[in-house]
């Protein structure tokens, strides 16, 4: 069984928001709602990096763990998603979120953020009923067409790698092998407990 | 007895009115997160208009700008 | 002096909190040097560029630029929030439910060996006035709310794992979303009461020369005997500042996390958790010992909030310099069968 994950290579990064911006267009996600960013250190000195941060959909989930209602849940390809009907937006899933995914569309007084929003790997969620209803709530699902993320798809410099975990470690491996550096697979050790050796 | 009736209702308006100005304080995302660039709603004021002269809060060189006669290179 | 740390601890938490300020996060942060003092060449042209395990060891958390006006979203990453997750998962449902089951199964062991205690000698008849109705409003109205902040409060800690298998998902999520909202709402008439009774009661239960002995004696509920104290004995003092000082760590908590972000950032709101959940621990505890020595535990002590008067013979054994102070306030019954002396003024 494939276990989907996401690795950014931080080495090819542009920041060129495609990955962004395919995101946001292809799920109608809200103004002030990201559920991918791009994030650069060291910006404009020397040593800038640029790392395209969604949710990393994480071994043990630690924002399904702490969440008071539980409604996360772990699909079989290792997809994290959560039901927008049993959320109540107390907002424990953003404490516990080493990478900052879970989103709010309503900011301040804890109680009445709104419903939680995150990147559903282009998979949609629990809305079993219409499929209208699950893009109102969670966005295209790309998944169940067998197609990969659309933010994967869109990197422009093919940096932002989505699939099985092996796999694109493979591509990855092969990749710093053939041009001789790599800084390895960001957030992969919080995320999945897992380095990739290069 | 009756104290303590009164001490109970008296939570219960006063955590009332809290959670009514609570969510008076709430604001979308999209009016909390401050931003310069043009926003629906408020057009904001650094849109270029007709009497744009080039030259960002320099209001006064557009009459200029407009008056000026344009003359033709050599 | 109780009330200075409890001040300070808080002046703490903030100042810790301004110095993690988010603001700065956008603006990104000096550079990092790389591991690597290797120029940039063709072969490596990434020499000098920061690698993720350098970061975390340097500053424990990675955080960057972007170009969003959601600063938190600057952060790129952050491992405290498995941290996070083992404290809220691991370690907070143990702490609370040792501390509330120890406690309750303390207080029926006591009251299975002890038993209800009783005044020695008979009841006069004569009450004295111990709370007025100020108090006593301010007291039940902080009661009640505690009540419902404890309840709901409990909820986001057990509510999934005792509650939900019993109602179900939908009607699981519809009450957590009630309870979450009571919760924020009963903080505020909570935290007015608990300011009103710091103030109604401060001077009353500062420290006196009769604390000592009086703990020494452990108030005599095991030893029987009867030290003497003022109108607040060192038991109660100890559950006043209990509650005046978890009360305010839970307060500015509650507040700090009520507006996310406001003042701290992840780390901080993360501390706040703690802190919150901690102290509501230790308090529930507490309280759940001061609602059993103010009903069941002792006869007598319910009419002093509830009603407002105390018979004579309960002041006496077990407020005897109050009852002394207010021997000429003594109220007779009404069949005159008064023994206590001069009729009230």
């Amino acid at each position: 069984m494939a276990r989907l994950k996401f690795l950014c290579d931080a080495d090819r990064c542009i920041e060129c928001n495609a990955c962004v911006t395919a995101c946001k267009n292809e799920h109608d996600v809200p103004w002030g709602i990201n559920r991918r960013r791009v994030v650069t250190l060291n910006d404009g000195k020397p040593g800038e990096r640029s790392v395209s941060m969604a949710c990393m959909h994480c071994t043990e989930a630690p924002c399904a763990a702490v969440c008071p209602v539980d409604c996360f849940y772990t699909t079989a390809d290792g997809v994290v998603l959560h039901s927008k009907d049993l959320c109540i937006g107390c907002g424990y899933c953003f404490y516990a979120c080493p990478f900052g995914a879970p989103q709010y569309p309503r900011a301040g007084n804890f109680g009445s953020r709104g419903k939680m929003d995150k990147c559903t790997y282009c998979a949609g969620g629990p809305e079993q009923d219409s499929a209208e209803l699950e893009y109102a709530k969670y966005g295209r699902n790309r998944l169940e067409e067998g197609k990969l993320p659309l933010c994967a798809e869109m990197c422009s410099t093919k940096s932002l790698l989505a699939g099985d975990g092996e796999i694109i470690a493979r591509i990855y491996k092969e990749r710093v092998v053939k041009r001789g550096y790599g800084s390895g697979a960001w957030g992969w050790k919080t995320a999945y407990r897992e380095t990739i050796s290069t | 007895m009756p104290v303590i009736l009164a001490s109970i209702a008296l939570a219960l308006v006063l955590a009332v009115v809290a959670g009514l100005g609570l969510h008076s304080m709430q604001a979308p995302v999209y009016q909390s997160q401050p931003m310069q660039s043009v926003r629906v709603g408020d057009p904001g004021h650094n849109l270029v208009g007709p009497n744009w002269s080039g030259n960002p809060g320099r209001p006064e060189n557009s009459e200029r700008a407009l008056n000026a006669t344009f003359r033709e290179p050599g | 002096m109780l009330l200075r740390s409890g001040a300070g601890l808080l002046a703490a938490l903030v100042l810790f909190g301004w110095l993690n300020c988010p603001a700065g996060a956008q603006h990104g942060q000096d550079p990092v040097p790389s591991a690597s003092s290797a120029p940039p060449s063709g072969a490596n042209p990434t020499a000098q560029a920061v690698t993720e395990e350098q970061l975390l060891q340097e500053m424990q958390k990675l955080e960057g630029r972007v170009s969003i006006p959601d600063y938190k979203a600057a952060l790129l990453e952050q491992p405290q929030g498995r941290g996070y997750q083992f404290f809220h998962e691991g370690l907070l449902p143990w702490l609370m439910g040792v501390l509330i089951v120890a406690m309750v199964a303390g207080l029926a062991l006591f009251f299975l060996l002890r038993g209800r205690i009783v005044t020695d000698a008979p009841q006069t008849g004569i009450k004295i006035r111990r709370f007025n109705v100020l108090e006593r409003a301010t007291h039940w109205m902080t009661a009640t709310c505690f009540i419902v902040l404890a309840l709901t409060g409990l909820n986001y800690v057990f509510g999934k794992r005792l509650l939900f298998p019993l109602i179900g998902p939908d009607a699981f999520a519809a009450f957590a979303q009630w309870s979450k909202l009571a919760h924020t709402a009963t903080a505020w008439p909570f935290m007015l009461g608990l300011l009103l009774m710091a103030a109604l009661w401060v001077r009353g239960n500062l420290p006196d020369r009769h604390d000592w002995r009086w703990l020494r004696e452990l108030g005599g509920f095991t030893s029987g005997t009867h030290p003497p104290a003022g109108r607040f004995n060192a038991g109660q003092k100890l559950i006043f500042w209990s509650v005046v000082i978890f009360g305010l760590v839970l307060s500015a908590t509650g507040i700090i996390m009520m507006f996310p972000f406001w003042t701290l950032d992840i780390n901080g709101m993360q501390l706040a958790q703690y802190g919150h959940a901690s102290a509501a621990s230790v308090l529930i505890a507490i309280i759940i010992a001061h609602i059993y020595i103010g009903t069941l535990g002792m006869a007598g002590a319910y009419d002093a909030m509830g009603k407002g008067e105390v018979d004579l013979t309960w002041a006496r054994e077990h407020h005897s310099l109050w009852a002394e102070e207010q021997q000429p306030r003594v109220r007779a019954r009404d069949d005159g069968a008064g023994t206590a002396g001069a009729p009230a003024e």
